[in-house]
């Protein structure tokens, strides 16, 4: 910030998550919805820097190496002088008093006086016992299908390792509630039920699930599923992975926070390919079931 | 607490003595040499917005040092 006075610019930005889940975040799956998230990091972090915003090809992260949280000093030809892999305050004010001269004395964190937030209440939480992941899960690309409702619900999807290598494995298909949108599971009508159409080549163990029925009038937990699928790659060739789509459809019933209650029916298409821009899970992962098939 | 977790956003302490990530011991170990490979190239023109959703390019950026650090709310 002292830097500031040396006619040197800070800019925050903002990509995609790096680690979904975290605080109940999810990874948007619009622009606006993008535009929100920056809206919550300035509420929750209190930074008076700016904020600019990847588009939604993350052509910005992409570009500069496709790192969470990388840092750049740029000089005022457009030239880039310092980058690093994570973010280095220490390195960085080494390089900023090299360039326009030492701030003396710097700024403590004190004096930034950040007023910091919490992230947004969730309705209950641990309701649902989470499902045992398998190791090596990967997510794949998500396409939510134009919906005239916003998406309050959001798919991620992944699939094992194994299944890239032997063409048997796991597909990991987890719905969770967006807390940016203000809504929560309504209880009291039927639970989520999804079905998914495979391609040819590819089979699956199950191509309808329901969630559990809660007791709970309302909660927050994500409602996940773990399917076996298999892939015969004599007649779905792996060249074809991003032409061959799953489609699948799913039905819920959610409440906002400020009252109304509606049943959404909505689309995706996944595919079988690697979403190097999906970010990885972290908290996931308690033993239990918590999902069944029908 | 919560927000210890926004190792995205470390860097808000800038121009503080020491990173909120080396404080708490989590300066992440992986590097990316994609990232510094980028030293004395030219940053690419790409279309971004700011934060009220106004396009921007990053072209805009040039005329004075600028310093640009990646993050996200997880």
């Amino acid at each position: 910030m002292d830097y500031r006075s040396k006619d040197v610019a800070f800019y925050y930005i903002y990509k995609a998550l790096a680690h979904p889940e975290h605080n109940g975040y999810v990874q948007p799956f619009t622009l606006q919805e993008r535009l929100m998230h920056v809206a919550e990091a300035k509420r929750t972090l209190g930074s008076s820097i700016e904020w600019l915003c990847d588009n939604m090809q993350n052509e910005f992260k992409q570009a500069l190496g496709g790192a969470p949280n990388s840092q750049f000093v740029i000089d005022p030809e457009g030239k880039i002088i310092s980058a690093s892999s994570w973010s280095n305050p220490a390195g960085l004010r080494e390089t900023l008093a090299g360039l326009v001269g030492e701030v003396i004395p710097p700024t403590t964190i004190e004096e930034l006086g950040l007023k910091q937030l919490p992230p947004p209440r969730l309705a209950a939480t641990g309701v649902i016992a989470r499902p045992q992941m398998p190791s090596s899960m990967r997510a794949i690309v998500v396409k939510p299908q134009p919906s005239l409702e916003p998406y309050y619900v959001k798919l991620r999807a992944e699939v094992g390792s194994g299944f890239m290598q032997e063409g048997l494995g796991w597909l990991y298909i987890g719905f969770h509630l967006d807390p940016l949108l203000g809504v929560h599971w309504n209880n009291l009508a039927p639970p989520l039920e999804f079905n998914i159409e495979t391609p040819e080549g590819l089979c699956i163990a199950s191509s309808r699930g329901m969630a559990p029925v809660v007791k709970t009038e309302a909660d927050a937990d994500p409602r996940e599923f773990l399917l076996g699928l298999e892939w015969d790659s004599k007649i779905l060739p792996r060249t074809d992975f991003n032409k061959a789509e799953l489609i699948l459809e799913v039905n819920y019933y959610a409440c906002h926070d400020n009252g109304w209650c509606k049943p959404f029916k909505q689309r995706y298409h996944i595919q079988l390919v690697p979403d190097r821009n999906a970010g990885s899970v972290r908290s996931r992962g308690r033993s239990g079931g918590g999902f069944r098939n029908r | 607490m919560w927000y210890k977790s926004l190792i995205c956003l470390t860097w808000v302490l800038v121009l503080s003595t020491t990173s909120f990530a080396q404080q708490s011991g989590r300066q992440p170990s992986v590097q990316f040499p994609q990232v510094t490979q980028l030293v004395g190239k030219q940053l690419p023109e790409i279309k971004i917005l700011n934060s009220g959703g106004k396009p921007l390019s990053t072209s805009d950026l040039h005329g004075q040092h600028t310093v640009l650090v990646f993050g996200c709310l997880t």
